[in-house]
């Protein structure tokens, strides 16, 4: 059975663990606590050296990235298919997986680190945080790290990250007045990978995404938060994030509890 | 029918030259004058509003990113044997294009233009320049024109992308000290993703990439600079010597 090492339900580790239900495989769900630096412990940086979450550790297989890592999960296990069959529409899910993973994650990830994950660990002892941060193997993450525990972010890094923000929901508005999800008519890993970063957008950038300013991409939140997989996705969060969910759907009124 | 959109056959133009070569088949080709900047002009952003180059057209359908381009052409012609096709050898193949993408692309296009594009745009009219550079109408990309045009990359700026190369290259070593290519054992679109960095590479970071300090990588280099349709592509410059004009990259990565 493959095993997965993944923290909250949301960004990075809550591709694989959708991807994995809606094939319908079962898995060992190994819960790494990202605030407990779990992830820099010795007997993860064993399974992967660069200390990031997620892993799927698959027979001898031990797969790192995680929105290859969903072409990797669609290939190998049966169950509905995740990537559409026509190569443009491929061409479409893997464009999309690069403008989350290159333009529009980062940013929204940098303004997640600032509000939430620096404060949360804030308050650890400083000299057990600098031996944390010391112990991470790669250097960008421990330059990440740093700057959110010491909150040294400037205002103009903030800035264009807010813009980019705004400039990625505006291009997904766009794309999805054009078709049902983001390759094309069918679901796919570029729904999964955009929802992973999206789902919470209706109450973080409540005045930029709501049913008047951005009707397609509501519609779309909906579609996906009506998934059982999702639902049953977000049952693996242990900290306030995933209650976000349930919030979101309250407010727009998804389906699926 | 297929249509390129290309500039010189240097980094990201080079690998859909080449992979198209390596195919065989038959394209027709638009120069789109970067240096000019033809790919800020409405015409060019009308087909691709990111106004980068390449960018694919077959028949009606618009493909960008050259990685992503070349895993359409691999999956579009299994004959070529371009990609693995078992899970693992495919997910092998996109984790390292995706490697190059965000380490060596955008430290190429930063020494590459510190070698070549700062030198070019110094003998321009500076007034002139700084109009056409606060007219792009992407806002990501005016900072990278600016350093070029203010020959301004710092310590930092080089250091990182010297830094990012020599840990690119010290795993490309380590990979090819076993095998022949970088992905699997047979030549893929990671060889060619990656050759069309490192070519240009061993000129504008020679300290790091040379001969000496990466004998398998030079060995892997001469492989695939033998190859007829890497032969081809790369004799497709049209206004510049191969490998000597760069302009601004891919952004280093803003966030970890």
């Amino acid at each position: 059975m493959p095993e997965l090492y993944h923290w909250e339900p949301n960004a990075n580790s809550g591709k694989p663990i959708i991807a994995l239900i809606e094939k319908g495989v079962k898995f060992e769900s190994r819960y790494t606590d990202l605030l407990e630096f779990d992830q820099h412990k010795p007997d993860y940086l064993a399974i992967n050296p660069n200390g990031t979450i997620p892993t799927l550790v698959h027979g001898n297989n031990v797969l790192a990235e995680s929105t290859e890592m969903g072409e990797y999960i669609d290939a190998e296990f049966s169950g509905p298919p995740l990537r559409p069959e026509k190569p443009e529409e491929r061409w479409r899910m893997r464009w999309w997986g690069k403008f989350f993973d290159g333009y529009f994650g980062p940013s929204l990830s940098m303004i997640g680190w600032s509000i939430f994950i620096g404060p949360s660990v804030r308050d650890k002892d400083p000299e057990e945080l600098k031996r944390n941060i010391d112990r991470i193997p790669l250097k960008e993450r421990r330059d990440a790290w740093r700057m959110a525990i010491y909150n040294t972010f400037t205002d103009e890094a903030l800035a264009e990250s807010r813009r980019r923000v705004l400039r990625g929901i505006e291009i997904f508005e766009n794309a999805l007045g054009e078709r049902p999800y983001f390759a094309g008519d069918s679901y796919s890993l570029a729904d999964i990978n955009g929802f992973c970063m999206a789902y919470a957008l209706p109450i973080m950038q409540a005045e930029f995404v709501n049913q008047e300013k951005t009707p397609n991409l509501i519609d779309w939140l909906r579609r996906i938060y009506s998934r059982p997989a999702i639902t049953e996705t977000f049952k693996l969060g242990r900290t306030p994030m995933a209650a976000r969910a349930d919030e979101v759907r309250e407010l727009i009124g998804g389906g699926g509890q | 029918m297929i249509e390129l959109y290309h500039w010189e056959p240097v980094s990201h133009s080079a690998r859909v030259l080449i992979c198209l070569q390596e195919i065989g088949v038959d394209y027709k080709s638009h120069y789109v004058d970067l240096l000019e900047f033809e790919q800020f002009a409405k015409e060019f952003m009308a087909v691709n509003p990111f106004a980068q180059v390449p960018v694919l057209k077959v028949n009606d359908v618009i493909l960008t990113e050259s990685s992503l381009i070349n895993e359409y052409l691999a999956e579009t012609y299994p004959d070529a044997g371009l990609a693995a096709t078992d899970s693992l050898g495919w997910y092998g193949t996109i984790i390292w294009s995706k490697y190059i993408d965000y380490n060596l692309s955008s430290s190429l296009a930063t020494l590459g233009c510190l070698k070549y594009l700062a030198p070019m745009l110094n003998e321009r009219d500076s007034g002139e320049l700084k109009d056409a550079i606060n007219a792009i109408p992407v806002a990501e990309r005016q900072p990278g024109w600016q350093m070029a045009a203010d020959n301004a990359y710092g310590d930092e700026q080089v250091g990182h992308a010297e830094r990012k190369t020599e840990l690119a290259i010290n795993r490309m070593e380590g990979i090819l000290a076993d095998s022949d290519w970088l992905v699997g054992d047979s030549y893929s679109i990671a060889d060619i993703d990656t050759f069309a960095m490192i070519v240009s590479l061993q000129d504008v970071a020679s300290e790091i990439v040379n001969r000496d300090a990466a004998p398998n990588t030079f060995e892997w280099l001469d492989r695939i600079a033998d190859r007829p349709a890497v032969k081809a592509a790369l004799a497709t410059n049209t206004k510049h010597e191969t490998g000597k004009a760069f302009v601004p990259g891919p952004e280093h990565s803003r966030w970890g």
